[in-house]
């Protein structure tokens, strides 16, 4: 089966068959995260990095902020069976637009809250695709973990 | 070569403009307009008072009563956001339709556009813009040009400009880029079309200066549309082709009193807000 994960929305599963995608990452964050033992993966993509901008929507929808959101994920993949241990985790997206300050600068703020989630709790990123300009597409394979990003066509590979 | 006379003739395909908008869109340009001359310039259009009245009674609107009366709705609503319902009812259908050449696959111009113009109706609340009601139609209407010229352009211009804008730090967007290659942009179509609407030049220099790097003469309308293009994109909402890959004038958010933190507020209000504005479209 394939799910599509759309803006501020997560999905995790443990069939070996599914295929997640999420389309539409500029300057949101897709992260996949798989265990190959488990064979247990899945996607978040969230829109915004952290939840104190607007709590009453975080409390309604965790999956738009980065700080609630890649928690979660982790969560939910616990809970079929991943273990932190085995888990390789990928992220794309973070895209800016061309500005001569760092207001609009969403993007840059994304990755860095994933950074200092994983870099706090000892979790390595196995391969990400970020920043610039390019709109993105994240792909993941539950069975094989075979995960890679599309943009303009072109296919990069993240696994 | 395309000419951009060419595709304001082609607006003509988009049927016949609503003349009650045009009407409306100058009271709502004249900052000494009341509320009574919105309801003289809407109540003798029967069709138009039954979707403002039931407009003002969705849940888009939060109205706390029963909104029963024109005048009613006139004042819970604003003559600003009565015009971009009518004007978003007229665009509808073409914006909901694919545009291959923006890799916008079907209902993204739509969304993107109505995602804009809740961003410019939600940022008074969070920031201090100093435009008024025309700037919501003016966010609804900013990628009008994509619409016609995604159709009109020829294929071959189209993939010169998308080969500039993937050039690795090329830092051309992609109105820059059609400004090289057509000697126009979509911004410039659009308000050319703006124009040929007889709709107030306010909308039409905003839609025209949407993707301006550094906007020359600041411009209240100009800048709230560029923040909500910007925030329309930041929910994830019209990314298609060009992804982030959109100059914009930073001082155009110091100028409606954003802040990075607001900004990021003002997305998450957006996106809270868009999927009931979108269902008041329905039906």
């Amino acid at each position: 089966m394939k799910y599509v994960v759309g803006v501020a929305d997560m999905a995790v599963s443990g069939d070996a068959g599914d295929e997640i995608v999420t389309h539409a990452l500029g300057s949101c964050i897709g992260i996949a995260v798989h265990d190959p033992v488990a064979h247990v993966g899945g996607i978040v993509h969230y829109m915004l990095p952290l939840s104190s901008v607007d709590a009453a929507k975080a409390q309604a929808n965790p999956f738009m902020f980065g700080d609630t959101g890649i928690p979660l994920l982790f969560e939910r993949a616990y809970r079929l069976g991943a273990q932190k241990d085995r888990l390789k985790v990928f992220m794309a997206g973070g895209a800016q637009v061309f500005e001569t300050k760092d207001i609009f600068d969403i993007g840059k703020r994304n990755i860095v809250i994933a950074r200092k989630l994983f870099w706090k709790n000892n979790v390595m990123i196995a391969a990400e695709h970020v920043g610039g300009h390019i709109p993105r597409t994240l792909f993941l394979r539950v069975g094989s973990g075979e995960t890679w990003i599309t943009s303009h066509g072109q296919r990069i590979d993240l696994s | 070569m395309i000419k951009i006379e060419t595709i304001v003739a082609a607006a003509d395909r988009l049927g016949a403009f609503p003349q009650t908008a045009a009407r409306l869109a100058a009271v709502v340009a004249d900052s000494d307009s009341t509320v009574d001359d919105v309801v003289e310039t809407v109540r003798y259009d029967q069709g138009l008072t039954a979707d403002i009245l039931k407009y003002a009674n969705s849940a888009a609107a939060a109205s706390a009563r029963a909104i029963e009366t024109v005048r009613d709705a006139v004042i819970r609503l604003g003559g600003g956001r009565i015009l971009a319902r009518i004007i978003g009812r007229y665009v509808k259908k073409d914006m909901m339709r694919p545009l291959a050449v923006y890799g916008y696959n079907e209902q993204d111009l739509w969304r993107h556009s109505v995602a804009a113009a809740v961003a410019a109706e939600a940022l008074g609340a969070i920031a201090s813009p100093r435009a008024g009601g025309l700037s919501f139609t003016a966010a609804l209407l900013h990628d009008i040009g994509k619409l016609l010229l995604g159709r009109m352009a020829p294929r071959e211009d189209m993939e010169k400009v998308w080969a500039l804008v993937s050039e690795p730090e090329s830092g051309v967007d992609c109105a820059q880029a059609e400004q090289r290659v057509l000697g126009f942009s979509h911004a410039d179509a659009g308000a050319a079309v703006i124009a040929a609407w007889g709709l107030p030049e306010p909308l039409g220099r905003a839609i025209r200066n949407h993707h301006a790097a550094a906007i020359l003469s600041a411009d209240p309308i100009t800048d709230v549309v560029c923040v909500a293009n910007v925030a329309a994109r930041s929910i994830g909402e019209g990314i298609g082709s060009e992804g982030m890959a959109v100059a914009v004038d930073s001082a155009s958010a110091e100028r409606c009193g954003l802040s990075r933190e607001r900004f990021e507020k003002l997305c998450a209000a957006t996106a809270g807000r868009l999927s009931e504005v979108l269902a008041a479209y329905e039906g």
